[in-house]
């Protein structure tokens, strides 16, 4: 394609420097031929007149330097006129028109001549000083070849251009062929400038592609994790069963069978509650919610809990704070971060539970004493059934943290982990409510 | 009891039948909406199983339809639905619980008897002084004797010492105890409920576990015969 289009600009820059070439030339002669031609009829006329014609011709011999004559009779000897004698190299320029050189003033220069037989047998040769005429004609011919020249400048860049542009698109083309083929999602657009239009739409696909690879990874990395964390109960199932098959079974044993099966369905159940509040399910359902009270139900309800550990609640709440949600869910956020704060915490240490105003937002914060979460942690924690090194000897399923994250997302509030004094503070930032 | 059983899963409504004939109660079987709401508009039942999903006729339509003719029996909505909203359309719709499959077979029971109990003797004939053996609750004074000693409870122990007493001689779940007490739908990850309990026992000298009986692997129960 890029060559075609090349190929038909090459063509039409050609077309057009030739036809201003030869127009030029055309022109240039037509003109010199009908100013001769005037000069003819004028001295045919005069010659008509017997004793007119001789000296006409040499009146205009000696105060034109443009036009010159010779008049010649038959035998060609010379009468009258400036061209004596007969220059050497006449060239026939085209039909009936002669070209030759004369000395002037200036120097030797082009002539242009015609010649007309009279009816009583005499000549007479009228030429035309044409240099002004061919530095013009030649000008404009410099000009054509210059006009040519830059189009096929043009053309050259413009089959740059587009093989280049061609080249790139082919190269992006190719690139998410191979994607599609070998659906390896980790390749990327080779990006060799900066500047142009191309490298700038190649890094955004770059990014839509690590942005489609990072979610496929934690898609792929979920059911990875699902494979995993579902593998160990269900052999401890698998070998639980076994042993019935020997004995009779006894109660204990049953239990110990459903506790397996029950803790696989509480994983499900934990996923299928983060995929619905992600997918915003619920968003319908949202009122107001005194988040006061929830903290405060929180921190009733999980005291005795705590202080068997011998943990203490600092509980700070502000008077009837009002959030926009859903009561049961933000109950379930609080009561994630609680049961982990509880599960960190060292023996008599105390967690702070607090909500309070700041500006206008309502901010909700959760504090412990424990071992906090080392910074490159803290993006990691929120992924399904991530356990941190802290926590992989706790109980749990890591999903408390997901479930904590897609709560607050639904509720347009933000999670931050900050470094306690020690510990680990997790502060819920709520959106104004309107 | 007299239990109507509406449920397409055979396999289910099988297992549930033969648990709950086991348990002592009688139980009819219909295996889509129609037929189900048709035994549920000409019997008298005491406490209506209904799934949410059935051929012909949706478990919530047979709901709407007997509330809407003044049929007040007490309905247990089984459904794979677990979200809360779910359960708030399924509540809604005249439903009196919810149980969210699968589910333990005794939780099952536990509930479908407290709807039986809250059936049989509806809120306002209940008394304001509820009995059990040596222990006395004054709902009004919000007052607990034990062998006429007074005990000091905080509200939230005085509620959950409130609902494991009015259903007394039945299982209470621990779900059924965070649904009723503490009014919240939550998983709560921890045996919260336990240690509640665990403290409870401590203020009433409960030091055996013999007046609240733990029932392992599913809840906790104060017999009648204290």
């Amino acid at each position: 394609m890029a060559l075609l289009f090349t190929v038909l600009l090459a063509v039409s820059a050609a077309i057009l420097g030739y036809f201003l070439i030869d127009l030029g030339k055309r022109d240039f002669l037509r003109e010199t031929e009908a100013a001769i031609d005037i000069e003819i009829n004028m001295l045919s006329s005069l010659e008509n007149v017997e004793g007119q014609l001789l000296p006409y011709i040499q009146r205009r011999t000696q105060d034109d330097q443009v036009v010159r004559f010779r008049y010649e009779d038959e035998s060609g000897k010379w009468l009258a006129g400036a061209i004596d004698p007969i220059p050497e190299n006449v060239q026939k320029i085209t039909e009936g028109v002669l070209g030759f050189e004369l000395d002037t003033a200036q120097g030797r220069q082009s002539f242009a001549a015609k010649i007309h037989t009279f009816d009583n047998g005499t000549r007479i040769v009228v030429a035309r000083d044409v240099h002004e005429l061919i530095a013009s004609y030649e000008q404009l011919k410099y000009l054509s070849w210059l006009i040519m020249l830059l189009m096929l400048i043009v053309v050259l860049v413009s089959f740059g251009i587009s093989h280049f542009v061609v080249s790139r698109i082919n190269r992006i083309a190719a690139t998410a062929q191979n994607i599609v083929e070998t659906g390896d999602l980790s390749q990327r657009l080779a990006i060799d400038s900066r500047w142009d239009d191309l490298s700038n739409l190649s890094l955004v696909l770059n990014g839509f592609l690590a942005k489609i690879e990072d979610l496929m990874n934690s898609a792929r990395e979920v059911s990875n994790n699902i494979a995993h964390d579902l593998r160990t109960p269900l052999s401890g199932l698998r070998s639980d069963i076994e042993a019935l098959k020997k004995h009779p079974a006894s109660e204990e044993q049953i239990d110990t069978v459903l506790a397996d099966i029950d803790h696989i369905l509480a994983i499900f159940h934990a996923l299928l509650r983060i995929a619905n509040i992600e997918k915003g399910k619920r968003s319908h359902h949202m009122g107001e919610v005194n988040l006061s009270r929830i903290i405060n139900d929180i921190a009733e309800l999980y005291e005795p809990v705590a202080e068997e550990s011998d943990i203490r609640f600092d509980l700070k709440t502000a008077e009837n704070l009002i959030v926009k949600g859903d009561a049961d869910l933000l109950f379930q956020l609080f009561a994630n971060l609680v049961d982990n704060a509880i599960k960190f915490s060292p023996k008599k240490s105390t967690i702070l539970l607090s909500v309070s105003k700041e500006v206008h937002q309502v901010v909700a914060l959760v504090e412990d004493q424990g071992p906090g979460i080392p910074e490159g942690e803290k993006e990691k924690v929120f992924k399904h059934f991530y356990r941190g090194d802290a926590s992989r000897s706790t109980p749990g399923n890591g999903l408390g943290l997901s479930l904590v994250r897609a709560v607050a997302e639904q509720h347009q509030a933000r999670v931050i982990l900050e470094n306690g004094g020690p510990g680990l503070r997790v502060r819920i930032v709520f959106q104004p409510y309107q | 009891m007299k239990i109507l059983i509406i449920e397409d899963d055979a396999k289910i409504r099988t297992y549930v039948g033969k648990g709950l004939k086991e348990a002592g109660h009688t139980v009819d079987l219909a295996e889509d909406g129609e037929t189900g709401l048709h035994l549920a508009s000409t019997e008298k039942y005491d406490v209506l199983i209904v799934d949410r999903m059935l051929p012909k006729l949706d478990g919530i339509s047979i709901i709407k339809t007997l509330r809407g003719s003044g049929n007040l029996t007490g309905v247990l909505i089984l459904s794979s639905l677990g979200d809360v909203d779910d359960r708030v359309t399924g509540l809604r719709s005249g439903g009196d619980d919810y149980l969210v499959k699968p589910f333990a077979f005794i939780e099952l029971l536990a509930r479908v008897e407290a709807l039986g109990k809250r059936a049989s003797s509806p809120l306002s004939a209940q008394s304001t002084l509820l009995k059990v053996g040596d222990l006395e609750m004054d709902l009004l004074a919000h007052k607990v004797r034990r062998n006429g000693k007074i005990i000091e409870l905080q509200t939230r122990e005085f509620k959950l010492l409130e609902y494991l007493v009015k259903f007394k001689g039945q299982l209470v779940t621990r779900t059924m105890l965070l649904e009723g007490v503490w009014d919240y739908h939550f998983d709560p990850q921890t045996s919260v409920i336990d240690v509640h309990i665990s403290r409870l026992r401590k203020k009433l000298g409960d030091t055996g576990n013999t007046f609240i009986k733990t029932v392992r692997g599913a809840g906790y129960i104060i017999e009648d015969s204290f």
